[in-house]
């Protein structure tokens, strides 16, 4: 196994919104989400999953409900709200266009400066 | 919505606080154990599962505080637990708990009464008009500035369409006398045109406003007041259709107004004005008064040029010769109670803003006394890991609650203020104010307390907060703080503030005196008529009854010989205008014989009397004679003039003998010759000054209008039903049903001083009385602070008699300078007002200097107080005070 990168900051709040955008999920199966799409190669502290996943609900960017898990207990859903797929649209963009930027400049030689 | 999201997630925070708290274990539970479950799954022992899991997941508690306050719950949370701790130290420290509260109370109260008052009489009056801001009363302007009327014509031109109102409508004063049981009783009305009730947005309880074809001469409809529907029809809803029989004509009630509708003030039933062709083309002034609903978007000041060229557009329509019109426009509600309310009302508002603000003062003086006196509280909280924030946030909570609380009790106090002042109002003269019906503590009123409320929490609570939240850590856990060193920079802030509040009190209390002692000047030259036992009552001879001048004289000598002839009655005499009244004065231009004479340049207040007059009203013939029995109207036309008049225009001779004539040079009015000079008396008190009196005799020049009066020796009101008797048996049809005393009569006029001082002597007490406890306060404060350096002081030989005088000197040093400021305050500011103060100089040198000295001995003994307290320290008591 790779070793595990520390998560940017900032950039937990979007994973997450990315992870409930695929479909509802309790906030273990977030993380487990986020796990499996990065191939376990970011880090995440799970107890500052939870916070997170209040203050984006606190904002409105997701709703939650109780229902049933896979194994028939009771476990709290987290799904994106429409205002949260917006959400998730702006900052993705952002993301992308900062990852250019930053790429660019790493990638300058000192030909091009 | 994102804020919508974000309350909602407040609310249930609060709301549902333990669900919550057990759905964030159960998630997390959830969590750890799902995690578990998965290791189990991947042959780890179970027990060792939970435990790995639980080592993954880190501190579950601080997890939960960050959801929390993700959650926002932190906040409502920490502001309720501030809540319950600032009621918890307001209930320990019931004496600042009193203090404080009293002290917001009634500044919040007297200043949400006095806004309430204002409301009612003078920034809404009439509540039915929905703009208020764009109502103007029209008048047509002289050019030596006295105004009138709007001639009929000039309306009808307004009425057309003009660029500066939108709407116009007119009304004319009358009487309406109904041939009542036994005596014939009389009404104010009012005759207005067909826009009136349209324009000032009147709604009508039953019935309907005028149809325009009521308009035309001889159509008998009327419309009744709430007030009269009430009290006279019992509120019947079939009043409708109804006839009315008036002295001279039957009239059919259309319409009943809506209870919140009075205007003109104090008429009882409206009728249409409806007037002949030939009556709306008159050009002379006449008594029509105009009232004009600006276009929107035009204020008093844009309109005014527009005003100006309407008047030369409307000049044309004029014969030639016909002096220049001018328009003016007065905002509706600075004229509709009388030109001085606004005076009234703003010299009120800002005597409240005054106590308010030592009130604040007050209170931030003693917020900052505890403030000191919690500073080891509040390091140990900072030194904990409070914040400052944190620690600034509580204090003002607590702040806030203070308000509050202060604010409930004002708004409390102002309920009873306002009721108190309602009922002390007689009913004849509430009738005659605008708005008083309305008196109470409105919306408005209570907006108005929220936002004072808000600004004393603001104006109290930011210095305190500020300067205890930031302590010297070291030095007060060092236990210093809380006892013996003083803290500087706070005591010489309170200083300060103590400074302040003598000199904000020395302000008000200056302002109020000034107020006082002019309207106690003036109540005191009401006084010399004796208004008590002068049973006065109005005589209207209009109509064509009396259109005979003959028939008038003969009316009012038979009247006068009646009264007299009653037992109890010392002598009745005729006048057509009280003194002090007002606004009842009669002015006239004259010339004097042998002297050129411009257009407009004499005026003098004309006054019709009987012979006895002088007497009855306390003045003294300076020179010649007052009027005989033998001037009548065969005899030479003679005249009376008051001293002022006589120096003006007479300078250093004597004006017996000479001739003047009342109107224009060219008048037909006879010629009348000077036979007397009597004593001056005010009639228009408003300008501060007697006016020029021309005196002429009723038997001469028999009033339309007048004044009958009767010197009662006893109590007069056993007087009024046999004077009313006496002048039906000689008039059946004349109503005269309000016999008054003068006494009434003049607080109609003079109500709004008796109103406006007392306010004000309140306002001023409850200022000083603040002021004096926050002196108190301080000095208390001081000497508390001081025990251990007194007591050091005593033991090192300085004797109490040194201790007394150097406690007392510091309050005595705060005080003169706050003395000092305030009077340079006050002197700056009554001059600047010098227009609210009637009969005194904004300067006047008693009322300083009894306010300063009533001040500063009230600020003394708030001193000597705790210093005589700090002289009877024991010096090993205070040595072991720490």
């Amino acid at each position: 196994m790779d070793k595990q990168m520390e998560l940017l900051q900032g950039t937990l709040d979007m994973l997450i919104l990315k992870a409930v955008s695929l479909g509802p999920l309790h906030g273990y199966g977030v993380l487990l989400r986020i796990q499996q799409i990065s191939k376990d190669r970011l880090e995440i502290q799970q107890g500052s999953l939870y916070p997170a996943l209040y203050r984006l609900e606190h904002q409105g960017w997701i709703t939650s409900e109780w229902g049933e898990s896979e194994n028939k207990r009771k476990a709290k859903y987290y799904r994106l709200t429409a205002a949260g797929k917006r959400k998730l649209q702006t900052e993705a963009e952002k993301w992308n266009r900062m990852a250019d930027v930053i790429a660019g400049i790493l990638r300058s030689t000192p030909e091009e400066v | 919505m994102k804020l919508w999201s974000r309350i909602r997630s407040w609310m249930r925070a609060v709301a549902r606080r333990g669900r919550m708290e057990g759905e964030m274990d159960a998630e997390l539970r959830f969590h750890i154990e799902a995690f578990a479950e998965d290791l189990v799954r991947g042959g780890v022992p179970r027990e060792e599962a939970l435990r790995r899991a639980r080592i993954a997941f880190g501190g579950i508690e601080r997890a939960k505080e960050e959801c929390r306050e993700a959650r926002g719950v932190n906040f409502v949370e920490s502001l309720l637990q501030d809540l319950r701790y600032g009621l918890r130290m307001l209930g320990k420290n019931p004496g600042f708990t009193a203090v404080v509260l009293l002290t917001l109370g009634l500044g919040i109260g007297a200043n949400t009464a006095v806004f309430g008052l204002a409301n009612a009489i003078f920034f809404n009056p009439l509540p039915t008009v929905q703009e208020p801001k764009r109502l103007m009363v029209v008048h047509e302007g002289l050019p030596d500035g006295s105004c009138c009327g709007v001639p009929p014509k000039s309306f009808q031109a307004l009425r057309r369409d003009t660029p500066l109102f939108a709407q116009t409508a007119a009304y004319i004063w009358t009487e309406a006398t109904f041939p009542g049981d036994p005596l014939p009783e009389r009404f104010e009305a009012a005759k207005v045109s067909r826009e009136f009730f349209s324009m000032l947005g009147a709604r009508f309880v039953l019935g309907r406003n005028f149809l325009p074809e009521e308009f035309q001469p001889g159509r008998s409809v009327t419309i009744l007041s709430y007030g009269f529907w009430q009290n006279h029809f019992a509120e019947d809803r079939n009043v409708i259709g109804r006839m009315l029989r008036l002295e001279d004509r039957e009239i059919t009630i259309v319409g009943v107004a809506a209870s919140d509708f009075d205007f003109p003030t104090g008429a009882q039933l409206w009728m249409p004005l409806a007037l002949s062709a030939q009556d709306w083309n008159q050009v002379s002034p006449g008594e029509l008064h105009t009232l004009g609903m600006l276009e929107s978007g035009l204020d008093e000041k844009r309109a005014r040029p527009k005003a100006a060229a309407l008047a030369a557009a409307l000049e044309r329509d004029y014969p030639p010769g016909r002096q220049k019109l001018e328009l003016k426009l007065h905002p509706f509600r600075e004229q509709i109670n009388g030109n001085l309310t606004p005076v009234f009302t703003m010299t009120l508002m800002g005597a409240a803003g005054f106590l308010l603000l030592i009130a604040c003062t007050n209170v931030a003086n003693l917020l900052l006394a505890r403030g000191l006196a919690r500073k080891r509280e509040i390091t140990l909280r900072t030194a904990l890991g409070a914040r400052p924030t944190r620690v600034v946030r509580q204090l003002l909570t607590e702040t806030a609650l203070v308000a509050v609380l202060g604010a409930l009790l004002g708004l409390a106090l102002a309920r009873i203020g306002l009721a108190l002042l309602a009922s002390g109002m007689p009913a004849e003269t509430a009738r005659q104010i605008a708005g008083w019906s309305q008196l109470g503590l409105d919306k408005a009123s209570l907006v108005f307390g929220t936002l004072v409320t808000l600004l004393v929490a603001v104006l109290c609570g930011v210095i305190p907060a500020i300067q205890t939240a930031s302590p010297k850590l070291i030095e007060c856990l060092k236990g210093a703080g809380a006892t013996s060193s003083s803290v500087p920079s706070s005591l010489k802030l309170r200083s300060v503030f103590v400074c302040a509040q003598v000199s904000l009190a020395l302000i008000l209390l200056t302002g109020a005196g000034l107020m006082i002692k002019g309207f106690a000047n003036m109540l005191g030259d009401a006084r010399s008529f004796n208004p008590k036992t002068l049973l006065t009552v109005h005589v209207d001879l209009r109509g064509s009854r009396y259109e005979d001048s003959q028939r008038r004289r003969a009316f009012l000598n038979e009247a006068v010989e009646r009264l007299e002839a009653m037992p109890g009655v010392v002598s009745a005499s005729v006048f057509t205008t009280p003194p002090l009244s007002n606004n009842e004065t009669i002015w006239r231009e004259f010339v004097i014989n042998g002297r050129p004479t411009l257009p407009h340049e004499r005026h003098a207040v004309v006054q019709t009397v009987s012979a006895n007059f002088f007497r009855t009203m306390g003045l003294t013939v300076l020179e010649g004679r007052g009027f005989a029995k033998s001037d009548r109207e065969s005899s030479m036309p003679v005249t009376i003039v008051s001293e002022k008049l006589a120096r003006l225009y007479w300078p250093g001779e004597s004006p017996i003998g000479q001739h003047l004539k009342l109107g224009l040079p060219n008048s037909d009015e006879p010629w009348l010759t000077v036979v007397g000079v009597v004593s001056d008396v005010e009639y228009d008190w408003t300008d501060n000054a007697p006016e020029k009196v021309i005196y002429v005799s009723y038997r001469q020049f028999p009033p339309v209008s007048s004044h009958l009066a009767a010197r009662a020796v006893g109590d007069p009101h056993n007087l009024a039903a046999g004077i009313r008797h006496e002048l039906a048996s000689l008039d059946p049809v004349l109503a005269a049903s309000d016999v008054r005393t003068l006494e009434r009569l003049l607080f109609g006029s003079l109500g709004g001083l008796f109103e406006t001082g007392g306010l004000m002597t309140v306002l001023g007490m409850i200022g000083l009385c603040v002021a004096v406890v926050g002196v108190y306060g301080v000095m208390a404060y001081v000497v508390g602070q001081r025990t251990r350096e007194l007591g050091i002081r005593m033991v090192l030989g300085a004797s109490r008699r040194a201790v007394l005088m150097h406690v007392l000197g510091r309050g005595v040093w705060l005080t003169l300078v706050g003395l000092c400021v305030g009077l340079v305050g006050a002197n700056v500011l009554t001059r600047l007002v010098s227009s609210f103060f009637f009969g005194v100089e904004p300067t006047d040198a008693m009322t300083f200097l009894t306010v300063t000295l009533l001040l500063a001995f009230s600020a003394f003994v708030a001193c000597y107080i705790p210093a005589r307290r700090a002289m009877k320290v024991d010096p090993m008591v205070a040595l072991r005070y720490e």
